[in-house]
């Protein structure tokens, strides 16, 4: 049996095994109150059965005898009852961006391929804590949706989706966003994983309304360490990977300087939206090991949790 | 602006290589795969007229430097109007005067010493690539340079450094002929190193014909002050072998070569450098005299006799050196028949007398300078005769074949043959054996005998030679020399060829000749050293001159101290052990080797090239064990010594006609190319526009940084 090619995706080389490995210990954790189906470790925004008091209601009819408060309610001369604060399952999706500039590639390792472990590895995390999890794939040619689910096959899936998947087209992202506002109604934690090499305002606008549905957001940036540091030094002809036969001849010695500093504002300009709109922006480079740079988040994500 | 490479402004077209290697590069520029087209588009959008911008200029500061640097090695340079007409470039011509003159003057500032100084600063301000010739006038005139390029001023000067100046006259008028008709059709600036002395530039009016309007002259002569000058143009020793403690004789000559008269000179005479005597010279403008001076000298071996003028404006020719071998004793041999035993029948009765004179009247005849043998002895052996310094032959001597052929060898292996022609003399034999052997200096024909005592007698003569010992006979206290009587003598009559008269009687007949024979010499004597019919014994004042005859004759195989310039310097060393080494040495010049030629009775020391110049020189001839100096004076005709400016209409005839530019120094020069600004290099500025342009280029280069 031959050997797959370092660049190409198996199942194996997705999630390895001493990444699963580094992931156990790791556990994500809902920041915002979320809204499931099943019982999970993560706070409902929904009163229910739960063992944590809430807080007191006068009674109304249709509400359970078995939850009035006797005590209270002979103090007051009126019936209350007991509210809980109800514990439920966190619905993780994952939109991933699968445009043609994530084939970008420096040393041979592509963002895709950092891009597809990332997934990977959140998949892996959120069905090991038995919460649920979705895949939404996109780009402008074609979009591939996995509704969430919290079975272990569905890791199978999203690591088989992600292994048969191939970068192409150009970028979709801010469509992905829209059908999830249509399609998703519970709130959930929606995990978004980009070059971000397209124009930005779309998609904050999207991400500004998944914010309003009550939606956390997170936002994973992979990083080519050549489109970060720009290393030429002659003239070069970029051939543009999502649009076909688009290419720009350039001596990049005196572009340099002009290219670093688009580059540093364009950075400058996502984290200080972030920042604003209370979004973890998460930038990472595709010669990074994930689990790394995973865990420094889970763990700085972990000491704020409920802020 | 001229250029001395005009075509090389065809270089001018490299400055499109900044744009022919700009458009290479952006033809094989890199083919990279890019995802990051948001980042590129805005950034090549808000910068994309800055950037061309910056593009052009940098290409044009680029192609600026390599224009600027070609116009450097074109060599741009200002001209004057005249010039300017002319166009293309210029031969840079140097007229150098090596003659003899151009040492004058007061130390450091000697005419050539000013005039190489004027020299060096002058190529340095030519640059790589300009044509130049040199032309050095000497004794061999001579292109050293010929129109070749220049590859820097430390080359140039290195090559000017090996002019020297020699003992010798030089035409400027077949110099600056040469160096008119050198280069004929080029624009040409000749500068003339040479001064002002009227010998040197005879003639030179009639040699112009080759001056054109694109030849400029400037004429670099530094000035003399003062023109006195006296010169040592002669020494001459009375012998070149003389008797330790016995006086001889220096004569020196001296010449005034100044326009103007000299009183009270001093000239010294030196014997190895240590003064024995001072004579003053008085001398009106253009004459010579000749000054004596007697010497004795005290230590056996080769010595150094110098004369001396005081310094004057040209020194170098003040001194004259002169070699001098000093024996401590001379052996002769009396060649006798044996039945000529009697006290008066030959020369060794007299001459034994003598040596014992001379020893203070010991009859230990080692203890004098004259040691005398006799050999009566049928045949002889060669060995026998080069055991002595010199042989005297009687007249009453049997000549037979073998000892003629004998003579002959002795004499030809350097040996003195004294012939004592008294009244014994077989003139029949002498003339057959002799004669054709070539060992007569003049032929016996009769012999007179008069009475002994009587009236008809022969006296020497005191005027018909110079020497120290028989000037001091004029003295009442040691007698006259007119006592010293002949009563028998030969008549010769046919003086061969090459012989010379050393000394004559009172009535102007010759009394010795001296005739050298190949390393050899023979001096025959008119009449007998037997004293049986001569009075010789009657005073003792004609020893010294016998004894300086006999010295004479025993350095006979010696060769001569004193040698002209470019002459062989040969020294004839005999005595054990054999020389293993020697070494000529010039005063101020490094020693070097000379050749060492076995011969049969020692080793011939010779350096066949000689001295380029007058002065002391000698050879150091080493043996195993020891090392000996011998001296030698060499002299060469002073030829230009005569410092007498040339005649000032003259000059102002040929300054009209060779429009010359005339300076005294090197800093004169300079200021007149200055002020002409002629042949002023002006790739400073151009070098600097380079470095000005490159300076840009880095500037907008750190733009991008």
């Amino acid at each position: 049996m031959a050997e797959p090619k370092k660049s190409e995706l198996t199942l194996e080389s997705v999630l390895p095994a001493d990444v699963r490995d580094a992931l156990r210990q790791l556990e994500l954790f809902a920041r915002k109150k979320a809204e499931g189906l099943l019982h999970g470790a993560h706070l409902s925004r929904r009163k229910g059965v739960s063992t944590e008091f809430d807080h007191h209601k006068q009674y109304m009819p249709g509400d359970p005898i078995k939850h009035v408060d006797w005590k209270v309610s002979a103090r007051h001369d009126r019936y209350y009852v007991k509210r809980y604060i109800e514990d439920t399952a966190l619905s993780v999706l994952l939109v991933v961006d699968s445009s043609a500039s994530q084939k970008q590639a420096t040393a041979g390792v592509s963002t895709w391929r950092q891009t597809a472990q990332l997934t990977a590895c959140l998949a892996y995390l959120v069905l090991r804590q038995r919460d649920s999890v979705g895949l939404a794939m996109t780009n402008a040619a074609n979009t591939l949706w996995l509704p969430s689910s919290s079975t272990q096959t569905q890791l199978v899936r999203i690591l088989q989706a992600l292994v048969t998947a191939r970068a192409a087209a150009a970028d979709a992202l801010d469509v992905s966003l829209r059908a999830i506002l249509e399609r998703v109604s519970r709130r959930g934690l929606v995990v978004v994983l980009s070059d971000l090499m397209f124009e930005p305002d779309a998609v904050r606008l999207d991400i500004r309304k998944l914010q309003a549905r009550g939606h956390e957001v997170l936002l994973f940036q992979i990083r080519d360490p050549d489109v970060e540091k720009f290393p030429f030094n002659r003239w070069v002809r970029f051939e543009s990977l999502e649009r076909a036969g688009v290419h720009y001849r350039v001596d990049t010695v005196p572009l340099k300087r002009f290219y670093l500093e688009e580059y540093r504002d364009f950075m400058q300009g996502w984290k200080t939206w972030a920042r604003k709109h209370d979004v973890h922006f998460i930038t990472l480079g595709s010669d990074e090991p994930v689990e790394t740079a995973l865990s420094e988040y889970l763990a700085f994500r972990a000491g704020g949790r409920g802020a | 602006m001229t250029f001395v490479y005009p075509y090389l402004l065809f270089g001018l077209l490299l400055g499109s290589i900044p744009i022919i290697v700009y458009y290479l590069m952006r033809f094989r520029s890199l083919r990279i795969p890019w995802g990051a087209d948001y980042i590129l588009e805005r950034a090549l959008a808000r910068r994309k007229k800055k950037i061309y911008w910056d593009q052009i200029i940098l290409l044009a500061l680029r192609a600026l430097v390599v224009m600027a640097l070609v116009t450097a090695f074109a060599r741009p340079q200002s001209r004057t109007g005249q010039s300017q007409e002319t166009g293309g470039s210029t031969l840079r011509i140097i007229l150098a005067d090596g003659s003899y003159s151009m040492l004058a003057g007061k130390s450091p500032q000697i005419v050539h010493d000013i005039a190489v100084e004027a020299m060096r600063d002058l190529v340095a301000r030519w640059g790589r690539g300009e044509k130049w010739s040199l032309y050095a006038m000497d004794s061999h005139p001579r292109w050293v340079v010929d129109q070749k390029d220049v590859i820097d001023a430390e080359h140039c000067r290195a090559i000017l450094d090996t002019l020297k100046v020699e003992e010798t006259a030089v035409s400027l008028a077949a110099g600056l002929k040469a160096v008119l008709e050198h280069g004929v059709g080029m624009r040409r600036e000749i500068y003339m190193f040479t001064d002002d002395q009227a010998s040197n530039w005879d003639g030179v009016d009639k040699v112009m014909a080759g001056k054109d309007d694109k030849t400029r002259i400037f004429w670099i002569h530094p000035p003399l002050t003062d023109r006195r000058n006296l010169a040592v143009t002669r020494l001459e020793l009375s012998h070149e072998r003389v008797l330790r403690g016995f006086v001889f004789s220096a004569y020196a000559q001296v010449r005034n070569c100044s326009t103007e008269a000299v009183r009270d000179a001093e000239l010294t005479f030196l014997v190895d450098g240590a003064m024995s005597g001072v004579k003053r010279v008085s001398l009106p403008p253009g004459q010579t005299t000749r000054v004596s001076m007697d010497l004795r000298i005290e230590e056996a071996g080769p010595h150094l006799v110098t004369a001396r003028l005081g310094d004057d404006v040209l020194k170098f020719d003040n001194a004259l050196s002169a070699g001098v071998e000093v024996a401590p004793a001379i052996s002769l041999l009396v060649l006798r028949d044996a039945d000529r035993a009697g006290k008066f029948d030959s020369s060794a009765g007299f001459l034994g007398l003598v040596a014992r004179v001379l020893a203070g009247g010991s009859t230990n005849e080692a203890a004098g300078p004259l040691r005398v043998e006799e050999y009566a002895g049928a045949g002889c052996e060669l060995s026998l005769l080069e055991s002595h310094d010199a042989v005297v032959l009687d007249g009453g001597r049997t000549l037979t074949p073998e000892l003629t052929a004998t003579l002959r060898r002795y004499v030809e292996r350097g040996g003195g043959l004294i012939l004592a022609a008294d009244d014994t003399i077989d003139l029949a034999a002498w003339t057959r054996r002799l004669g054709p052997a070539g060992l007569l200096p003049a032929t016996p024909a009769r012999v007179r005998n008069e009475p002994l005592a009587g009236e008809v007698c022969r006296r020497l003569s005191r005027s018909g030679f110079d020497l120290p010992a028989l000037r001091s006979l004029e003295t009442g206290a040691d007698g006259d020399i007119t006592q010293v009587r002949f009563y028998t003598w030969v008549e010769c009559e046919t003086t061969a060829p090459g012989a010379e008269v050393l000394a004559r009687f009172a009535d102007g007949s010759s009394y010795a000749w001296l005739r050298r024979w190949e390393r050899g010499s023979v001096v025959l004597l008119a009449a007998g050293l037997n004293s049986r019919n001569n009075n010789l014994l009657m005073r003792e004042t004609i020893y010294p001159f016998l004894l300086n005859l006999f010295a004479e004759s025993a350095g006979a195989g010696q060769y001569t101290r004193c040698v002209g310039r470019n002459e062989p310097v040969r020294y004839f060393a005999k005595g054990e052990p054999p020389p293993a080494g020697a070494m000529f040495g010039l005063e101020g010049e490094e020693p070097v080797v000379a050749a060492l030629i076995p011969q049969a009775q020692g080793t011939r020391v010779e350096y066949a090239p000689g001295s380029s110049r007058s002065g002391a020189a000698s050879l150091l001839v080493l043996r195993e064990n020891s090392q000996e100096r011998i001296w030698f004076g060499v002299q060469g005709e002073r030829t230009d010594s005569d410092l007498t400016a040339m005649a000032p209409a003259y000059r102002a005839q040929l300054a009209e006609k060779l429009a010359w530019t005339e300076v005294g120094s090197a800093r004169e020069l300079m200021d007149a190319l200055e002020q002409a600004g002629h042949g002023v290099e002006r790739y400073g500025w151009v070098l600097a526009a380079v470095l000005l342009f490159a300076f840009g280029e880095l500037l907008m280069g750190l733009r991008f940084v």
